[in-house]
C-alpha cells in the first residue's frame, strides 16, 4: 500500500522541484549576455541591410500592403519619416547593446526596429526571418534588468547583487523560441495535411522554390535541385521536420534534451540552407536559441578578448622607454 | 529572491497566447505569425508568375531572364515574385510592365525591345532532369522598352 503514495508524492515533489526551477532566479549576467547578443544582432541585421532598408522606404505606391502595426495605413509612410526612425533605430540599437540609459534607449529601439522592418514587410510579402528577432527584443525592452550587468548604466551606479527580475525575461524568450516552432509544425499539417509527411508536398516545395531562384537570377541549391530526382528522399526529411518542430517543448524537459534539440534545429536550418539557399541569420548564428543555453560564459570570455586584444594595442602603442 | 510564481506564469501564458492566436486567426501577418513558410500545398506543374526582356530582330526571338531588381527594384527574390505576382491578379500587370521597361532601360540588357509579363507552367521536377520547356505559357502584358535618344 505504501508504494503508490511515495510513487505519488515522489511526482509530486519532481513536478514541484520542476515548477520551482521555473521561476528560480538567473545569473544577472545570462540576461545581460542575450542583451548584448539579440539587440547586437539586431543592430548589425540593420546595418548589414541598410540598402535593403532604405530601398525599401521608395517603392509605388500601389505596391503597398501595410501588415501588422502598419496594416492601419492606407498607404506607405513618408520616406523621411521611415529613413528617420531607421537612423533612431540604429543609435538607440547601439546604445542599449552597451547599456547606456538602457530604460529608455531599449524601448526606443523596440519601438522604431519593430516599425522598420514592419514597414520592409509591407510590400505584399512576409518573410519570416524577423519574427522571432522582435519579439526577444521587445521582451528584453521590458527588462531593464538586463543593464544590471556588463553595461554603461551598471558603471555608472553599480547595483547591489541583486538576482530579481533577471529569470523571467530569459524564460519568456526561450518560450517565444520554442513556441514558433511549433506554430510552424502545425502549419505544416493543417496546410499540407498527412500528404505534407508522406506525399510530394515537401519536394515540391523544394524544386519550386529552387526553379524561382534560377529563373529569377538568385542563388539557389544545387544539392536540393539535384536531390529533387529522388523522391524517397523527402518522408524521412519531412518526418524529421515535424519531428523537430513539434517536438520543441522537449526543450523543456532537462538540460540534455534542451542541448539535444537545439543541436538538432539548429541542423535543421543547415539542412534548409543546404536544399533550397534560405538563410535564417538569426537561427544559424545560434542567437535564437541563445535563452535555451547559458550564453554568459562565451560572452564573458568574448569580452575578455576583446580588452585582452586592446590592452595589447594599447601597449604597443605606448613608446618604450628603455629605447634610446 | 524567486521571482513571483503567479507573475511568471501570467509571461508564460502572454507569449504563448501571442504565438498560438495567429495559428486560430490562420494570419500570417508580423511580429505574430502562423508561419507558413513551406507548407503551402504545390503540384508539380507549378505557375511562375515573371517578366522577360525580349527581342525578335531578324526573326530569331532572344529572351532574358530578369533578376528581383529589374522586375521589382528589389534583391529579395520571393518579394519580386510577390509583386509580379499581385500585379497580375490585381490588374496592374500593364503598370508593373512599364515600370520594368524604364529599369530594363536604365540598367540593359541593351538589346531588349520590349517586356513581357508572363506566367509559366513548368513541371518544376521535370525542370531538374533537363525538360525545361514550359507546358503552358500565358501573356498579361506586354509593353515597350523605350530608351533616350542620347
Amino acid at each position: 500500500m505504501n508504494a503508490p503514495v511515495s510513487a505519488a508524492s515522489a511526482g509530486v515533489s519532481r513536478w514541484s522541484r520542476y515548477r520551482d526551477g521555473l521561476v528560480a532566479p538567473l545569473p544577472p549576467e545570462r540576461v545581460a549576455a542575450l542583451r548584448i547578443l539579440v539587440l547586437g544582432y539586431a543592430v548589425g541585421f540593420l546595418l548589414v541591410r541598410v540598402d535593403a532598408f532604405w530601398a525599401s522606404t521608395n517603392r509605388p505606391a500601389w505596391r503597398w500592403e501595410g501588415v501588422g502595426v502598419l496594416a492601419p495605413w492606407n498607404a506607405p509612410p513618408p520616406v523621411t519619416l521611415m529613413r528617420g526612425l531607421f537612423v533612431i533605430a540604429v543609435i538607440s540599437g547601439i546604445a542599449a547593446v552597451i547599456g547606456y540609459r538602457y530604460r529608455i534607449t531599449a524601448v526606443v529601439f523596440a519601438i522604431t526596429f519593430l516599425i522598420v522592418t514592419t514597414q520592409r514587410l509591407s510590400w505584399g510579402q512576409v518573410l519570416h526571418t524577423e519574427h522571432l528577432v522582435v519579439v526577444h527584443v521587445i521582451v528584453l525592452a521590458l527588462a531593464p534588468a538586463a543593464a544590471r550587468r556588463w553595461s554603461l548604466d551598471a558603471r555608472r551606479a553599480p547595483c547591489a547583487d541583486r538576482e530579481d527580475q533577471t529569470g523571467w525575461p530569459v524564460r519568456a524568450m526561450a518560450l517565444a523560441t520554442v513556441t514558433g516552432y511549433v506554430v510552424a509544425g502545425i502549419a505544416k499539417l493543417r496546410n499540407g495535411g498527412w500528404d505534407w509527411i508522406v506525399g510530394d508536398v515537401l519536394r515540391n516545395q523544394i524544386a519550386f522554390d529552387n526553379l524561382r531562384k534560377i529563373l529569377l537570377g538568385d542563388i539557389h541549391s544545387p544539392l536540393g535541385g539535384w536531390l529533387v530526382g529522388y523522391g524517397w528522399v523527402f518522408v524521412p526529411i519531412a518526418i524529421a521536420t515535424i519531428v523537430v518542430e513539434l517536438a520543441a517543448p522537449m526543450a523543456w524537459a532537462g538540460r540534455w534534451w534542451r542541448l539535444g534539440w537545439v543541436a538538432v534545429a539548429w541542423l535543421f536550418h543547415v539542412g534548409i540552407l543546404a536544399l533550397m539557399a534560405i538563410v535564417f541569420p538569426y537561427h544559424l548564428l545560434g542567437v535564437a536559441y541563445a535563452p535555451l543555453l547559458a550564453p554568459e560564459g562565451f560572452v564573458a570570455a568574448a569580452g575578455r578578448r576583446v580588452s585582452g586584444a586592446r590592452s595589447a594595442v594599447r601597449t604597443a602603442r605606448r613608446p618604450s622607454r628603455t629605447a634610446s | 529572491m524567486t521571482e513571483p510564481r503567479k507573475a511568471w506564469f501570467v509571461v508564460a501564458a502572454i507569449v504563448i497566447g501571442l504565438g498560438l492566436l495567429p495559428v486560430a486567426w490562420r494570419r500570417d501577418s508580423y511580429p505574430v505569425s502562423d508561419l507558413p513558410m513551406f507548407s503551402t500545398p504545390r503540384g508539380r506543374v507549378t505557375p511562375v508568375v515573371t517578366a522577360v526582356a525580349v527581342t525578335e530582330g531578324d526573326d530569331v526571338r532572344q529572351e532574358w531572364r530578369l533578376d528581383p531588381h529589374r522586375l521589382a527594384g528589389t534583391d529579395e527574390v520571393i518579394e519580386a515574385a510577390t509583386v509580379v505576382r499581385r500585379a497580375v491578379t490585381s490588374g496592374q500587370a500593364d503598370r508593373l510592365c512599364r515600370e520594368i521597361a524604364d529599369r530594363v532601360a536604365q540598367s540593359g540588357p541593351g538589346e531588349a525591345e520590349i517586356i513581357e509579363v508572363v506566367t509559366e507552367y513548368i513541371d518544376a521536377i521535370d525542370w531538374f532532369d533537363g525538360r525545361v520547356d514550359p507546358e503552358d505559357r500565358v501573356v498579361h502584358s506586354i509593353c515597350t522598352v523605350e530608351r533616350s535618344a542620347s
